[in-house]
C-alpha cells in the first residue's frame, strides 16, 4: 500500500499502542451488565450483574430463590421445612442442615435482642394477615392468645431435627429476603461474575467490585415519598431496611404497619419509621433491621455492636441517626431530613 | 542537503485517523446520552407492552385485565399504578415511576412495571426499602 510506504514501522507501532490504550481507557472491552427484574418469593427481584456468564447466573438466581421458598421457607407450601415444622408442632421434624443453621442463628439473635425479634411469631402474623387479602384488626382476646405462643426459647434443635412447642408457629418472613441474599452470594462466588447488585424485595446484596466506580452506591427510601433520601457508598455487603410504610392495614382511619412487636402483639411503636442495617450477612441484616425498628436507636446500639453491624435510623420527625462506622459516609439529599450526631 | 519535512503526507493521514478514533471513542462521554424512558409492563412474568414515556401527549389508563384488577396511569415521562383490586395497595403507594430503574409491582395481580433508559445524572445502584 502506497500510504504505509510513508509511515515508518515505529509510527505504526505507536498508532497500534495508542488505539489499544484508548480502548482500555474508554472501557471498550468492558461488558455491559445484565439487568433483570422478576417476581419471586412474593416480592420483586432486581438484578444487575457484571460478568461473562451473567445471563446464566441471573437465571440460576431466580431458580435458587424459588427453591428456597418452595423447599425451605414457605409456610404455605406443605412440603417446605417450615411448613412441616409448623404442621408437626410438638414433635421433632427432620429438616435440611441449612434450615437448622438459619433457625439457630435466628434464635441467637432473639436471645441478644430480648426477644423483640422472634421467629415463633407465626400465629400473630397470620392473625393480622397484613399484606394479605384477609387482613383485619384482630380482637384483643385473639391477640393475647397469639402472643402466648411466642417464645423462641421453646425451639428445640438437634443435629438434624427441629421441634417447636405444640401450637406454636414459625415465620421466617423477617429473615427470608436476607437468607436469599446469602444464598445468592454463595452462587455468585462459584461463578465468574465480577460484580453484582441484587435486590430481593428491598434487601440488597452488593457483591464484588463495581466496574464503573470505586464502590457501589445504595439509596435509602424516603419513608413517606417515592424517591430515596440518603445515599451511602459501600463495598461488598448486605443491606436491609425495615419501615412502617411497606405493608400496612388501614382500619377506621388508623394505620397498622406490618412490623409486629412480639411482646404486645401490636405494630411496633418506637419513634422509628425506617431502620436500615448493613453487615456481612443477609440473614443478620434482615433480622437486625426488624429488631432495631422495634427497639429504637439508643437501645439498638449494643445489639449492633455485638454483631459488628452498622445502621441508619429515621424517626417520625425525619431526624437521621447513624452508627459511628457509617455516619461520615451518608449523603442526605432532602432538606426535610436532618442528621443528628 | 535534503529539505526536512516536519509533516509528511502520511503523518497527516495518521494524525487525522487518531483524531477521528478519539472522537468516536469519547463522543458518548462528551455529548449528553439519550435519556428517553420506556415503561416495560410485565404480566405473569411475560413482557406485554412497552410505552415510550417521552412521546406521551395526554395521560391515559392501561387496564392490565387481571384478577384482582390492576390499572396503570401513563403520563409524559412517568407511569404509575392508579387502581388495584387487592387490599394492601402497595403498588399504588409506590407512586410515580419516573427514573430509569424505577420498579413497581402488584404481586396479587402478578404484574410489574420497570422503567428502562439511560440514567440521567448520578443514581444509586440500588435502593433499600
Amino acid at each position: 500500500m502506497s500510504l504505509f510506504k510513508g509511515i515508518s514501522l515505529i509510527k505504526l507501532i505507536f498508532l497500534g499502542t495508542f488505539i489499544l490504550l484508548l480502548s482500555v481507557l474508554t472501557g471498550c472491552g468492558k461488558n455491559e451488565p445484565v439487568s433483570k427484574t422478576d417476581l419471586a418469593m412474593g416480592t420483586v427481584i432486581t438484578q444487575l450483574i457484571y460478568g461473562n456468564d451473567a445471563n446464566e447466573v441471573s437465571n440460576n438466581i431466580i431458580n435458587q430463590i424459588n427453591d428456597l421458598e418452595m423447599n425451605y421457607l414457605s409456610w404455605r407450601i406443605n412440603s417446605s421445612d417450615v411448613a412441616r415444622i409448623n404442621a408437626f408442632s410438638g414433635s421433632l421434624v427432620k429438616v435440611d442442615s441449612r434450615t437448622l443453621s438459619w433457625i439457630r442463628l435466628s434464635t441467637d439473635i432473639s436471645g441478644n435482642c430480648g426477644g423483640v425479634f422472634d421467629i415463633t411469631v407465626g400465629k400473630l402474623t397470620d392473625l393480622w394477615g397484613i399484606g394479605g387479602d384477609n387482613a383485619d384488626l384482630p380482637s384483643q382476646e385473639d391477640i393475647n392468645a397469639a402472643v402466648k405462643t411466642i417464645d423462641y426459647r421453646s425451639i428445640r434443635l438437634s443435629e438434624t431435627q427441629v421441634e417447636i412447642a405444640d401450637g406454636q408457629s414459625l415465620d421466617l418472613g423477617a429473615v427470608g429476603k436476607g437468607i436469599a441474599c446469602d444464598i445468592i452470594r454463595d452462587l455468585l462466588k462459584k461463578s465468574s461474575v465480577e460484580g453484582a447488585v441484587i435486590s430481593v424485595g428491598g434487601s440488597i446484596l452488593l457483591y464484588g467490585e463495581n466496574p464503573k466506580a470505586d464502590s457501589w452506591t445504595v439509596g435509602i427510601k424516603h419513608p413517606r415519598g417515592d424517591s430515596y433520601v440518603i445515599t451511602i457508598p459501600l463495598k461488598e455487603t448486605c443491606i436491609s431496611t425495615s419501615g412502617d410504610y411497606e405493608r400496612f392495614l388501614e382500619k377506621d382511619g388508623k394505620t397498622y404497619h406490618h412490623i409486629l412487636d412480639p411482646k404486645t402483639g401490636y405494630p411496633a411503636d418506637s419513634d422509628i419509621i425506617s431502620a436500615t442495617v448493613i453487615c456481612d450477612s443477609g440473614l443478620l441484616s434482615d433480622a437486625l433491621s426488624t429488631a432495631c425498628f422495634i427497639l429504637g436507636y439508643e437501645k439498638s446500639l449494643p445489639l449492633l455492636e455485638k454483631y459488628s453491624a452498622q445502621a441508619v435510623f429515621i424517626d417520625k420527625d425525619f431526624n437521621v441517626y447513624a452508627t459511628d462506622g457509617i455516619v461520615d459516609l451518608l449523603s442526605i439529599n432532602n432538606d426535610d431530613f436532618k442528621l443528628t450526631r | 542537503m535534503e529539505k526536512y519535512v516536519f509533516f509528511k503526507k502520511a503523518d497527516i493521514v495518521l494524525i487525522t485517523l487518531l483524531i477521528l478514533i478519539c472522537f468516536a471513542l469519547f463522543a458518548p462521554r462528551i455529548f449528553p446520552q439519550d435519556t428517553a424512558l420506556t415503561a416495560v409492563i410485565y404480566k405473569n412474568g411475560q413482557e406485554v407492552r412497552r410505552i415510550e414515556l417521552e412521546g406521551v401527549q395526554q395521560s391515559y389508563k392501561v387496564d392490565l385485565h387481571t384478577s384482582p384488577d390492576a390499572v396503570l396511569l401513563v403520563d409524559k415521562n412517568k407511569i404509575r399504578y392508579i387502581h388495584a383490586g387487592c387490599n394492601d395497595k402497595l403498588c399504588i403507594n409506590s407512586g410515580w415511576l419516573q427514573k430509569a430503574g424505577d420498579v413497581s409491582a402488584c404481586l396479587p395481580s402478578k404484574t410489574f412495571v420497570v422503567v428502562e433508559g439511560k440514567p440521567s445524572g448520578s443514581v444509586p445502584d440500588a435502593v433499600a426499602y
